[in-house]
């Protein structure tokens, strides 16, 4: 069988794509071989971190205003060591007859990063947290606030979990107060 | 950015996003309670030539006056009158102070100024050593196997009253064998037998020598340094240590293989023994 030049098939071959082109139906794509991202965006991260720091932020302003009483209500936001570790806060408090009297409150936060495997999200991000208005009385009612407590503190919080049940894993003192503004 | 992202899941079963990076210091863990009342404890670590200082201080918030409910003094430490140093360990503390003590307050004194709470304690290292096979003799032409049994440790102290932890971990092994030779190496070794080799095989810190005599081998071992406070995240110290292990005396001798009647071990005496 004689051989046909290259230079001729070529041709032909492009004709006979192009021509099935329009009938042609792309099969659907399969599925992602990853997960769905559990945030569409960056921003969508950051918000469910500041929505979980603030709840807990809540609840621990909560406890430590009731004395110290019923410590087991921040267990849900907490991994168990960073719970064991404000347990002691909590505990000290009711010894001690300190009452918190305000609320701290988030001023601004930045997003570090955030990454995922599987269904299980980790999210770190900076917060600028303000004690302004906030105080702490002992059992005569006397504050034991330190004159120069700093009014603003900027923390690293790192959650895990899935998007609705995130958990402060770490929670850290974070010394470039930029966050703030 | 979402072809980007999936791109990398796929080959790293992750979606990541960075936005910022830059290189900020944390200080330290601070809960909740302690950070309302005084701000939280100012944490840090260095290395000296031996040891990791780790200093910490803390404004001391209470008083004996408006320590309040449970606080009493009775048999708390004292420390140093006026001054910012704390001599004695918190024992009775509240997340970094010690509740009710007034550090270098009067008794029952009025006002104060902030009195800032300062502590610093030194960690220690367990000093490497080292071994080696044969054991105090080697074979010239023949690899003598050195190796430490050195690893990754913690120290535990206290600072500020609080638990802290400091460990150590080797990352080099700096041997000089005596000979005018020395490596540095990234492996700290292991018995011949751990490493499934018969004696006189070569190991990744195995040495030979070239002539008889006897030798001096040193060892330094360097390490790095982490703390943590608590059950907190480990904070890395800045530096390394060098930390030398025991010294070794050896001879090297040559091997003369020799024919023999029997087991020298079993007949000492015997011909060629």
């Amino acid at each position: 069988m004689p051989r046909r030049p290259l230079a001729l098939v070529a041709p032909l071959l492009v004709l006979a794509l192009v021509g099935c082109t329009p009938t042609t139906v792309i099969p659907p794509a399969g599925p992602p071989s990853e997960e769905a991202p559990l945030f569409a965006s960056d921003e969508e991260a950051l918000a469910a971190a500041t929505e979980a720091y603030e709840e807990f932020l809540a609840v621990s302003s909560q406890i430590l205003q009731d004395g110290g009483d019923d410590p087991e209500r921040a267990r849900t936001y907490l991994s168990d060591s960073v719970f064991a570790e404000e347990l002691a806060g909590y505990e000290q408090f009711s010894k001690s007859g300190f009452r918190l009297i305000g609320q701290s409150r988030i001023t601004n936060s930045v997003l570090q990063q955030w990454s995922q495997y599987e269904t299980k999200a980790e999210i770190i991000a900076y917060f600028c947290v303000s004690l302004e208005g906030t105080d702490v009385v002992n059992g005569s009612g006397e504050s034991i606030v330190t004159a120069d407590r700093p009014e603003q503190s900027v923390f690293e919080i790192v959650l895990t979990g899935s998007r609705s049940d995130l958990v402060i894993e770490s929670k850290q003192v974070w010394s470039d107060e930029s966050v703030c503004g | 950015m979402w072809v980007r992202n999936a791109i990398v899941a796929i080959l790293l079963g992750t979606i990541s996003t960075v936005i910022i990076a830059s290189p900020v210091k944390a200080s330290s863990t601070c809960t909740d309670s302690s950070w309302y009342v005084g701000g939280c404890p100012n944490i840090g670590g260095e290395l000296g030539d031996d040891e990791a200082l780790l200093v910490g201080d803390l404004d001391d918030p209470g008083s004996e006056s408006s320590g309040g409910g449970g606080g009493s003094g009775n048999g708390r430490p004292d420390v140093s009158g006026g001054a910012s140093h704390l001599v004695a360990p918190c024992i009775d503390v509240f997340e970094g102070y010690c509740d009710g003590v007034r550090p270098g307050g009067p008794e029952g004194g009025g006002a104060a100024d902030p009195i800032t709470l300062s502590d610093i304690e030194a960690f220690r290292p367990t000093p490497p050593v080292q071994f080696m096979q044969p054991d105090g003799w080697m074979v010239v032409g023949l690899p003598t196997n050195f190796y430490t049994t050195t690893s990754s440790h913690t120290v535990g102290g206290e600072l500020l009253g609080l638990p802290a932890t400091v460990r150590f971990t080797p990352f080099s092994y700096r041997w000089r064998y005596g000979d005018g030779t020395s490596a540095v190496l990234a492996t700290r070794g292991a018995p011949w037998s751990s490493l499934g080799l018969r004696e006189f095989d070569a190991t990744a810190t195995s040495h030979v020598y070239r002539a008889s005599g006897t030798y001096v081998i040193d060892l330094d071992v360097d390490y790095t340094a982490e703390y943590r406070i608590r059950d907190g995240a480990w904070q890395r110290i800045p530096g390394t240590l060098r930390l030398p292990a025991n010294r070794l005396t050896a001879t090297a001798g040559d091997a003369v293989t020799v024919l023999v009647d029997r087991d020298c071990a079993t007949a000492p005496s015997g011909p060629g023994c």
